[in-house]
């Protein structure tokens, strides 16, 4: 994968986890729900084409011993 | 024939030049006795086997373990013969040679170590979970790097791997390791963790794993560490100096990163969640409402149900006050040409008056009219 379709994984994850946190908690307004719902939608279809699309790169720093 | 006459000195840098063409460099592999250092600093001692032995010069700082009577190593330097004190061996590096001896140093370098605080629990380091960039440290040919690469592909995505390929046994592993480490350490953009590998093999295979320069490597990293040396059973004390230690290199990839196939199922549960919860929300919201709106109607009502009874109250009172009422109660009303009669007063002899009771009305003529006072 070319590092500019690079997503950093750990902060989506840690951002839906906050969301997903946030909205079963339920002390929150509908419209800030709704915001973070689409948001949160947003993250999981990033993750999921991510860890389906994306690949390991393997660069070779001296010649192989 | 005529003999080749040296001085004392001549013979000794004649014999000196045959050795470094001899034997530039050599192996010897023996048991080691009468082994003593002298000034912190020199260290003497015999390699023998039951054929011949061999006395032996080196410095602490070549010694890659401590070394006892007893062990047998293979040592690796050049013979040497001295102007004052004679033949020697001046070595340059040791191993030690088998599982007997690879135990013992081991045995005494971990102790060492241990004393030293190396491997204490309160150095270890988290690590990024899973990490971005890996520093993968292993022979790039090896059994090892396919395991390592095999699985780390089965489970995540999106890695950049830099594998500096090493040897990972023999004389010139331990170099190659160290440099391995410190290449990645100063790097101007360090990976987030480092892998450092082998697959399995003999003691000695895996012994550069359990020299001391690669264990205060693997110790100093400022890149966080996990090693995986050889099998489950297979034991190095790298491993113990590391931030985190696997058994095997599949071992280490299932360590460092998640697999991707749980992620996704994770996800999906994610996705039904937030969809839940933003119902649960919607749910809580209408149930609010709800509550409003009976709040509302009931204060409605009962505002009303005041309103009525106090104004039943007063139509009641109303009604009490009535003139109909007041002649039910056998009161009459008296007019004369329309008019209220207030007084005896204005009633005269044949004046004819309206007489109003509560159910009819009569006329009457007036006879006499005495006015009596009261």
């Amino acid at each position: 994968m070319a590092t500019k379709d690079k997503i950093n994984y750990n902060q989506l994850q840690e951002e839906l986890d906050g969301i997903l946190s946030q909205l079963q908690e339920g002390r929150i307004d509908v419209d800030s729900a709704i915001i973070k719902y689409d948001r949160g939608q947003e993250i999981i279809k990033k993750l999921e084409d991510y860890l389906k699309n994306a690949e390991n790169k393997i660069n070779k720093i001296n010649p192989v011993r | 024939m005529e003999l080749i006459e040296f001085s004392v000195g001549e013979f000794v840098d004649s014999i000196n030049q045959t050795f470094d063409i001899a034997y530039p460099i050599i192996a010897v592999v023996g048991e080691v006795t009468n082994f003593k250092i002298s000034k912190g600093s020199w260290v003497y001692f015999d390699l023998k086997d039951d054929e011949a032995s061999i006395r032996c010069f080196t410095s602490v700082y070549k010694l890659s373990f401590p070394v006892e009577d007893g062990m047998v190593i293979k040592a690796v330097g050049k013979p040497k013969m001295h102007n004052l004190y004679g033949f020697s061996f001046n070595i340059q590096a040791i191993n030690p040679v088998g599982e007997g001896t690879i135990k013992k140093a081991t045995d005494l370098l971990e102790k060492k170590l241990l004393a030293e605080g190396l491997f204490d629990q309160d150095r270890k380091r988290s690590m990024p979970y899973p990490p971005d960039r890996i520093g993968l440290i292993t022979s790039g040919e090896s059994a090892a790097y396919a395991d390592f690469t095999k699985i780390i592909n089965e489970r995540w995505v999106g890695l950049d791997i830099d594998l500096f390929s090493v040897l990972v046994q023999g004389d010139k592993a331990p170099d190659e390791i160290c440099n391995a480490i410190k290449f990645f350490n100063e790097s101007s953009t360090p990976p987030d963790i480092l892998v450092i590998t082998r697959g399995g093999g003999s003691a000695e295979d895996l012994w550069a794993f359990s020299t001391e320069k690669v264990i205060r490597a693997v110790a100093g990293s400022r890149i966080p560490t996990i090693v995986a040396i050889g099998h489950e059973i297979d034991f190095s004390l790298s491993e113990k100096a590391s931030d985190r230690r696997a058994s095997t290199p599949s071992n280490a990839a299932e360590i460092i990163v998640p697999d991707k196939k749980q992620i996704s199922l994770n996800l999906a549960q994610n996705k039904k969640q937030i969809s839940q919860s933003l119902e649960n929300i919607f749910v809580q919201y209408r149930n609010e409402l709800t509550r409003y709106k009976e709040r509302l109607s009931s204060s409605i009502t009962s505002r009303i149900d005041n309103l009525k009874q106090s104004l039943d109250s007063k139509a009641s009172l109303l009604k009490a006050l009535s003139p109909a009422e007041i002649l039910k109660r056998g009161y009459s009303i008296i007019k004369k040409n329309n008019k209220l009669v207030r007084s005896a007063d204005e009633l005269y002899e044949g004046n004819v008056i309206g007489l109003q009771f509560y159910d009819s009305f009569a006329e009457v003529k007036l006879g006499t009219v005495n006015i009596k006072e009261k």
